[in-house]
């Protein structure tokens, strides 16, 4: 292969390259091999060939196959070390202007910095009857929330697996959502007020955009994950609700390493999705009982296991404490442990003390 | 049944690719989507955009076809909420049948109860009712069959039940008894103006309620999943199983808790997809279970404990007091369960010891209602009242009523509200644990 070398762009540094080998290059084993007899071996000696004509000249492949091979090795490895590399100033003036989605409990919302984060999966745990769902429909209607009131405009996903999402429920909580912000929108400045921001606002096209995915079986659910990029592109989805993770992978599966492998494949989708578009992601857990063989006593946790408590971005717990729903927040990286009392109300989820939300008002 | 749909019938993928596909035995949608399209590269020797290509078109033709919260909402009516007053008259539901909407409940004719749900019990999800032995559990399921099959013009559903029996504890002849209790007016030989029209209805009525009683937990699965003929053709809007726990408990040991759990979990899955596909309501009835002393530490691993076993039950922090009570079958079922009622409370006169627990639990209740004009004390208390709660709903705030068992089957009693403690944590040995929360 030494005219490869010769052919070879003498730019920028690419020594990670020369270390990728084609085995780890996702190509079909026919072609590997077939460049493999060639003296192919590592994505360098690929890229030295002039272009995909020469390639399949000296491989034997056909040149759309060899366009196909060039096309693969470009994958993810264009350009230079530092592509896509943000210094962390950048980072910090992007996140500065993320807005968070609210649960419209200030205590939560403080608790979570701002609300639910957008651009990571935040993971609500929690006992039967503590109001995940609950709080899963009220971030679909606060998502919703005109931008004049500190919301996104955008448009929910609902991914339902038990069959817990009730629309008059919804429809409650977006009456109230509705409500409050007419009662409020009297104090905004007048700019604001009269803007309209409201008539969009109202019951019918909040539930409008709720979008519902009835998930049955795990397949489903993984279809749904496998075509929501397109969707959520489509109709502007600012918010991922996957209500709940933990039933079909707790039931569907006898086989825990490919449990394992196929969530984690999802939380990468996911936590890919949340990025690229800039949505909020949160995904609802089931708990469980782990015996521990130590003292002989029960513990409660989250379910799907340990290797899955590291794909979300943040846990929350939701738990009683004596007659209070309390919410812990136990992973984040970015906000200390701290845990924020809340309440479940007609209107959906609120402080305890009954406070207004201090809208904030530029 | 997307997961086994074969691959034959996805859109967009050619014959090459198929035979390509079926070569290396991928013959249905699951076995490509629990892959990594990395491993399809490998496995069908095809290039990466293919692979991806592949996984795309699978997904679109596996993906359940997304609705609004909007063309729910106008899917579901709200009929049989619209009169409520008439638990024997009125013709709620004629009119919901009449649509091709959905009723979102079956009503139960139990007033109070009906509005505090929203109108019923909810279709296209798992119903639980929860409560000791002889707190009215049967009564109950007989009460909901009774009033989803009373003909159209006394405000029932006019449709079929189907009432899966584990326990062998249906009762015809007290089903008859509460339809004609209950709306005497038209089944009644008593009452109604037509003797022999009063048989022929409540015998139709009777026609209506289909009746089984599996053996064991994969016989009832085995019979769920082949119901679904039978549920259309007779227009099934309502399928209660009493009780779920029965079957679980005798047929699984300590041992085996890990298949009980699956299967449970299979089980909860197949009733939601028959409610949630053919808008029927799924109502069942689960056990309670005691746990004796406080090998538990906190107060919430006793609905956990339950999970992991039968033995396990309320406890918690303040575990000592013997005879805590929590549901049967564990958190993982009780995630699955949508909407959960408890009903708590019995006469006491059954025997000894179990008298003496519920005539506790009843106590408990009573004090934690704030106004108990019987006064039911723990001490010497016979008769206690009834209450049904509702302790988790995604509709529906806790709230409780007194209610009792008279011949027309269960009765709630609106104006005699309970106070629900959602945490229990003042329930000294009433039913605990079932909402009880986590300290993690």
């Amino acid at each position: 292969m030494a005219d490869s070398k010769v052919a070879s762009p003498t730019h920028s540094p690419q020594w990670y390259e020369d270390s990728l080998q084609l085995t780890s290059v996702p190509l079909a084993p026919s072609i590997r091999s077939k460049l493999q007899n060639a003296g192919f071996v590592s994505v360098r000696d690929v890229k030295g060939a002039r272009g995909p004509i020469d390639l399949a000249r000296e491989t034997g492949l056909t040149n759309a196959e060899a366009s196909e091979v060039i096309k693969a090795l470009r994958l993810g490895i264009e350009g230079t070390a530092l592509a896509g590399a943000k210094s962390a100033s950048e980072i910090l003036y992007e996140e500065s202007r993320k807005l968070a989605v609210f649960t419209f409990s200030k205590d939560l919302d403080d608790l979570l910095g701002g609300g639910v984060a957008v651009g990571e999966i935040t993971e609500l745990c929690g006992c039967p009857g503590i109001g995940k769902t609950q709080a899963c429909m009220q971030l679909c209607v606060s998502v919703q929330m005109p931008g004049a009131f500190g919301g996104y405009e955008g448009s929910a996903v609902y991914i339902d697996t038990e069959g817990s999402f009730m629309a008059e429920r919804a429809k409650e909580v977006a009456q109230a959502t509705v409500s409050h912000l007419v009662s409020i929108s009297q104090f905004l400045p007048k700019h604001l007020s009269e803007s309209g921001a409201l008539s969009q606002f109202t019951v019918n096209e909040i539930l409008d955009r709720v979008h519902l995915f009835r998930c049955h079986e795990i397949t489903e659910l993984l279809a749904v994950v496998e075509s929501l990029p397109m969707y959520v592109r489509a109709h502007g989805v600012k918010l991922v609700v996957i209500d709940s993770m933990a039933f079909h992978f707790r039931q569907d599966f006898k086989d825990m390493a490919l449990r394992t492998a196929i969530l984690a494949k999802m939380t990468t989708q996911l936590l890919n999705l949340a990025k690229s578009e800039h949505l909020a992601v949160v995904s609802v857990n089931q708990i469980t009982v782990k015996p521990d063989p130590a003292s002989g006593v029960a513990r409660l946790v989250p379910a799907l296991g340990e290797s899955y408590a590291h794909g979300c971005t943040t846990r929350v717990i939701l738990s009683w404490e004596s007659d209070r729903r309390m919410a812990y927040l136990f992973k984040s990286p970015r906000l200390p442990r701290g845990k924020a009392k809340f309440t479940v109300t007609n209107g959906g989820i609120r402080d305890v003390r009954g406070m207004k939300r201090q809208v904030d008002l530029k | 049944m997307a997961a086994k749909r074969s691959l034959a019938r996805v859109a967009g993928l050619d014959v090459d690719l198929l035979s390509r596909l079926e070569s290396n035995n991928f013959r249905t949608c699951e076995d490509v989507l629990t892959r990594h399209p990395f491993d399809l590269v490998e496995l069908l020797d095809v290039n990466l955009p293919v692979a991806e290509k592949i996984v795309t078109c699978v997904a679109r033709a596996c993906c359940p076809k997304p609705v609004t919260a909007k063309q729910l909402l106008d899917s579901r009516t709200d009929d049989p909420h619209g009169d409520d007053d008439g638990s024997s008259g009125g013709g709620g539901g004629s009119s919901a049948s009449s649509t091709r909407k959905t009723p979102a409940f079956v009503r139960a004719h139990l007033a109070p109860l009906d509005d505090a749900l929203g109108g019923g019990v909810p279709t296209g999800s798992i119903s639980e009712l929860v409560g000791p032995a002889g707190a009215g559990k049967t009564q109950m399921c007989l009460t909901l069959a009774c009033a989803c099959a009373a003909p159209k013009r006394c405000g029932g559903l006019e449709s079929g039940v189907v009432f899966i029996d584990t326990e062998q504890r249906f009762s015809s002849q007290r089903l008859a008894e509460i339809a004609r209790a209950k709306f005497p007016e038209t089944l009644s030989p008593a009452h109604a103006p037509d003797a022999a029209s009063a048989e022929r209805e409540l015998e139709s009525l009777t026609s209506r309620i289909l009746v089984l009683t599996p053996s064991t937990l994969s016989e009832m699965l085995q019979r769920l999943n082949g119901l679904e003929e039978a549920l259309i053709d007779r227009g099934v809007r309502l399928l209660i199983v009493d009780s779920v726990a029965a079957l679980a408990r005798a047929q699984f040991g300590r041992g085996q808790l890990t298949q009980r759990q699956e299967l449970l979990g299979q089980i909860a899955s197949a009733l939601k997809q028959l409610a949630e596909r053919l808008g029927m309501a799924a109502f069942v009835t689960n056990q309670v279970t005691t746990r004796v002393g406080a090998r538990v530490r906190h107060a919430h691993d006793t609905a956990v404990r339950g999970g992991g076993g039968d033995t396990a039950g309320g406890g918690g922090d303040d575990a000592d007091s013997p005879g805590s009570v929590t549901a049967a079958l564990g958190t993982k079922w009780a995630h699955c369960v949508n909407t959960r009622l408890v009903l708590e409370g019995a006469e006491g006169a059954v025997d000894g010891g179990e008298g003496r627990e519920e005539g506790g639990e009843g106590g408990v209740a009573r004090g934690g209602g704030g106004g108990g004009d019987t006064a039911g004390d723990d001490g010497g208390a016979r008769f206690v009242a009834r209450v049904i709660k509702v302790v988790k709903s995604p509709r529906c705030p806790l709230v409780g009523f007194e209610c009792e068992v008279y011949a027309g089957g269960l009765r709630v009693h609106g104006d005699r509200k309970v106070r629900v403690d959602p945490s229990g944590a003042d329930a000294q040995g009433g039913i605990r644990g079932i909402y009880q929360g986590a300290v993690l």
